[in-house]
């Protein structure tokens, strides 16, 4: 490109000129966090993949579960990393002489933090769901949902550069950053009520056991988001700061309705958890969203059942889901928590811990548990294979429990059944002070 | 040496602060971990995203002591600065394990105090190596982008490549974890005690 | 002064905090190139700065351009006319030239048409052109300098302010540049601040020196070099001009604070 030539002959039509937008686009940091959010994105779900529930919807959530946590943070650290350019390069006097009104100056250097985000996060979607396209064996992807977390993640681009636009200090990008990551994470993490998990765009209750949000849940969500950043874009950089306040009263009507209905939000799909079942003894029966698993769960109750060798009192029928509800005498309910990939099992150890609990320590029975039970509990745990550390309160007590389980090892597989028989019914019952150890 | 050097260093580095931000760091990730504990239904198993992150921001608040106002004088200056780097590095990283390691007990048989001090290390090593390429400034990068991947792209099953690869998550005294976190330390500290932080004026 | 005067400054009072930036301040500048001279602290930067509707004023009146720049609308409309080199020049490393000089003539709110032309008129006239797709962050300090004049004049700027452009020049480029200069001041106002004395006595037709916020000397070039007599001190006649009107101005005030000049 020599120019020097140009200038002796008649000067040719000039080059375009570069757009602003593509300058602030492609001159920053801009790309290179779209590409770091989009390959951190699709490491965390690919990395994943095989603890995936076997349905669209858990998928998608995983996907944004970790576009937000992930990308969310990013976003609000690039952004206010972009705010605070102005004041780290100087430019301050230069662009206030500039005739340009400050709003679409912030604007245009607000682009790339807004635009990159949902860039690297739709490149991410993209390429995630290619690669997950043919697991999923339940339900259809949500379109509306990539929509939903990319106008999440331009909104908080957008945020953090309004912070860092308001305090342009060394240590904001940061600090912004990891406010993001505690903030976001309260919608992941349960610790607070389901009311400030709707507030996060990351919460997990997006694609959870059978429920899916209503449509307009999405709406709300997006009105939220962007409602906050739209107001301090212009509270920050408006020639009239006052109209700020309309999209900051829409987002505080529509962060008030995520708040106060919470998980009021989720329908439950009845065609998900509809129940299939096989017809072995005992009978085991899955929702249908997990219906590849089912021999895959059979195989775990197929283990604890040998175990149990039909002694009197062992469960008759295992069910996926209604753990809050009464559960009918010989029946044990679970959730797949770790999770289907393919019909397999994401933790069949975890389900397996969860039937020997609900077997010895029926649900509901929490507090009724009796001390002097202890080397029963332990004894019948250990036959069942449960593998958990011995525990006790004093030495002699543990000393006891230890050789109750090697007894009941011992025993002849009549007698044990028998034992066995008589310890479940009373589990059921909630009080198993009257069988002794063996 | 003349021992007046010393505390000059020490201002010049804003370590005073550097300090302050990591006792900080100490009493809300103790109070973090002792609320996560007192809630129903959970027991030492929920300090476990104290104990993982926890040392990224302990390794970026080091990362950013590096951070000189001259630079570009420091490197003009004859002075051994390799030794002062590595002490300082040394000094702020045996500071934040100890701090750390005694504070949060933890759960030491899969999340405990020995998890903090292999995080620590580890990300340290990452800040180090970020403020040798991207300036002190920016040195926390590594460690944060890398840490928040990590949390959540870890298998839940420990051993295997993960060990290497998602080092900080890896419950128990996983040796390939332990050397991986050890390794990455020594790299990123001698990259940064050798080269000196990146200029970072330039962005 | 055969031109009409497009600067227009009545009784203008700066303060920066406790000190008074510029002390009631009038001047009258029209089109040519307007040496801003003065020692440090003299209030050069903080005239420019509000002549470059950028900082706020205590009290005074302004014209600029024929119209009132504490008007937003005026203001606007001075902006779209006005170039502004900033003593302390920020600019985007990661920029191009063209990229950078582009950026500013949109800050400028120059015609969309007439960007690509306005681009690269102004990087040809500070010999910019063989650099235009570099980084800036590449260039070195005075070619940095000349992409500073290149985007205050990308709007053909009726008023130009520019801050100590000359510092980081070599001698060569100071000569091309104060050749610029003459030629920018045919058709606009140049008003340039500087501790080149040099660049007054050849590129300005007119000089202000400025000492703590007031005006210690106003006329020609020619004006000042006549002001030295031979115990002022300087190796040039303007050097002994500006010194000896210092001199002058300091005396005058420590006689009659209220009447200085």
């Amino acid at each position: 490109m020599s120019a020097a030539g140009t200038l002796a002959t008649a000067p040719p039509a000039p080059p375009a000129a570069p757009r602003v937008h593509r300058t602030e686009l492609l001159r920053g940091a801009g790309v290179w966090v779209g590409a770091v959010l989009a390959v951190s994105v699709i490491v965390a779900v690919l990395a994943r993949r095989y603890f995936l529930f076997d349905t669209w919807a858990t998928t998608q959530a995983t996907l944004r579960g970790a576009g937000l946590i992930l990308g969310g943070p990013l976003a609000l650290t690039a952004g206010c990393w972009q705010g605070g350019r102005e004041g780290r390069r100087g430019t301050g006097d230069l662009l206030a002489s500039a005739a340009r009104s400050p709003l679409r100056r912030a604007l245009t250097a607000a682009l790339p933090s807004m635009a990159w985000p949902v860039l690297g996060y739709l490149a991410a979607t993209a390429v995630c769901l290619g690669v997950l396209l043919p697991y999923p064996s339940y339900g259809h992807p949500a379109w509306h949902l990539p929509v939903v977390d990319a106008v999440a993640l331009g909104s908080l681009g957008a945020l953090g550069f309004a912070a860092g636009r308001a305090v342009p200090w060394r240590f904001s990008p940061p600090l912004v950053g990891v406010a993001g990551y505690v903030l976001l994470g309260v919608g992941v993490s349960g610790y607070t009520g389901p009311g400030t998990a709707w507030l996060s765009p990351a919460n997990k209750a997006w694609g959870g056991f059978g429920d899916v949000p209503v449509w307009w849940a999405g709406v709300l969500c997006v009105v939220w988001t962007a409602g906050l950043a739209a107001a301090a874009l212009l509270a920050g950089h408006a020639r009239r700061r006052a109209l700020a306040v309309l999209p900051l009263l829409a987002a505080v009507a529509a962060g008030s309705v995520l708040y106060g209905t919470g998980d009021g939000l989720l329908r439950s799909d009845s065609s998900a958890t509809a129940l299939v079942c096989d017809r072995g003894t005992p009978a085991v029966c899955v929702r249908a969203d997990h219906a590849g698993a089912l021999p895959a769960v059979r195989a775990v109750v197929t283990r604890i059942d040998s175990r149990l060798a039909g002694a009197p009192g062992a469960p008759v029928r295992y069910r996926e889901g209604g753990t809050g509800g009464v559960i009918p005498p010989g029946e044990v309910r679970f959730e797949l928590y770790g999770g289907v990939f393919r019909g397999r099992l994401g933790d069949p150890e975890m389900l397996y811990r969860d039937f020997v609990f609900a077997v010895t320590m029926p649900f509901g029975c929490e507090g009724s548990s009796n001390p002097a039970g202890y080397p029963a509990e332990y004894a019948v745990q250990e036959w069942l294979d449960l593998g958990r550390p011995l525990f006790a309160d004093t030495a002699a007590e543990e000393r006891h429990a230890e050789s109750a389980a090697r007894r009941l090892r011992a025993l002849a597989p009549a007698e044990r059944r028998a034992w066995l028989g008589r310890y479940l019914v009373a589990a059921r019952g909630c009080d198993t002070s009257g069988v002794p150890a063996p | 040496m003349t021992p007046s050097l010393v505390p000059l260093y020490l201002r010049s580095r804003g370590l005073p602060g550097t300090a302050a931000a990591l006792a900080v760091l100490l009493a809300v990730s103790r109070w973090g971990a002792d609320r996560l504990v007192d809630r129903p239904l959970f027991d030492s198993g929920a300090q476990v995203p104290v104990v993982v992150l926890v040392p990224v921001l302990a390794a970026a608040v080091t990362g950013l002591s590096l951070h000189s106002r001259s630079g570009e004088l420091d490197r003009s200056a004859p002075l051994p600065w390799w030794r002062w780097r590595g002490a300082h590095l040394l000094a702020l990283t045996g500071l934040a394990a100890l701090w750390l390691g005694t504070a949060v007990p933890g759960d030491p048989a899969h999340f405990g105090a020995p998890t903090l001090v292999r995080g620590v290390l580890g990300f340290t090593g990452l800040a180090a190596a970020g403020a040798a390429l991207f300036g002190a400034r920016l040195s926390w990068l590594p460690p944060v982008v890398y840490g928040g991947t990590a949390y959540l792209a870890a298998p839940r099953t420990p051993g295997g490549a993960a060990a290497v690869w998602a080092w900080s998550m890896q419950p128990g005294a996983q040796p390939a974890a332990w050397a991986t976190a050890v390794l990455l330390f020594a790299a990123g500290a001698a990259l940064v005690a050798v080269r000196g932080p990146a200029a970072d004026g330039v962005r | 002064m055969t031109t009409e005067t497009t600067v227009h400054v009545d009784g203008l009072t700066v303060r920066h905090r406790r000190t008074t930036a510029l002390d009631a301040l009038d001047l009258r500048i029209g089109r040519g190139v307007h040496g801003l001279l003065g020692p440090n602290g003299a209030g050069k930067t903080s005239l420019i700065r509000v002549l470059a509707t950028v900082a706020p004023y205590r009290s005074g009146r302004l014209e600029l351009l024929g119209v009132d720049p504490a008007v937003p609308a005026g203001r606007t409309s001075v902006r779209r006319r006005l170039g502004y080199l900033p003593q302390e020049f920020g600019h985007y490393p990661g920029f191009t030239v063209r990229e950078f000089v582009a950026y500013m003539a949109w800050l400028k709110e120059v015609p969309k048409a007439a960007v690509p032309e306005a681009v690269e008129r102004a990087m040809e006239r500070v010999g910019l052109t063989g650099r235009a797709d570099a980084r800036i962050r590449t260039l070195s300090g005075g070619m940095v300098r000349r992409v500073g004049i290149a985007q205050a004049i990308v709007n053909d700027p009726e008023l130009l302010l520019l801050d100590e452009p000359t510092a980081g020049l070599d001698p060569e480029q100071r000569v091309e540049f104060r050749a610029l200069l003459r030629e920018l001041g045919t058709t606009s106002t140049v008003l340039v601040s500087t501790h080149l004395v040099e660049d007054v006595a050849t590129a300005c037709t007119e000089v202000t020196l400025l000492d703590e916020g007031r005006v210690a000397f106003c006329g020609t070039s020619g004006e000042l070099a006549a002001a030295g007599d031979d115990d002022a001190a300087g190796d040039s006649p303007t050097e002994r001009g500006y010194t000896a009107a210092l001199r002058r101005h300091r005396s005058a005030r420590a006689a009659s604070p209220e009447a200085a000049v």
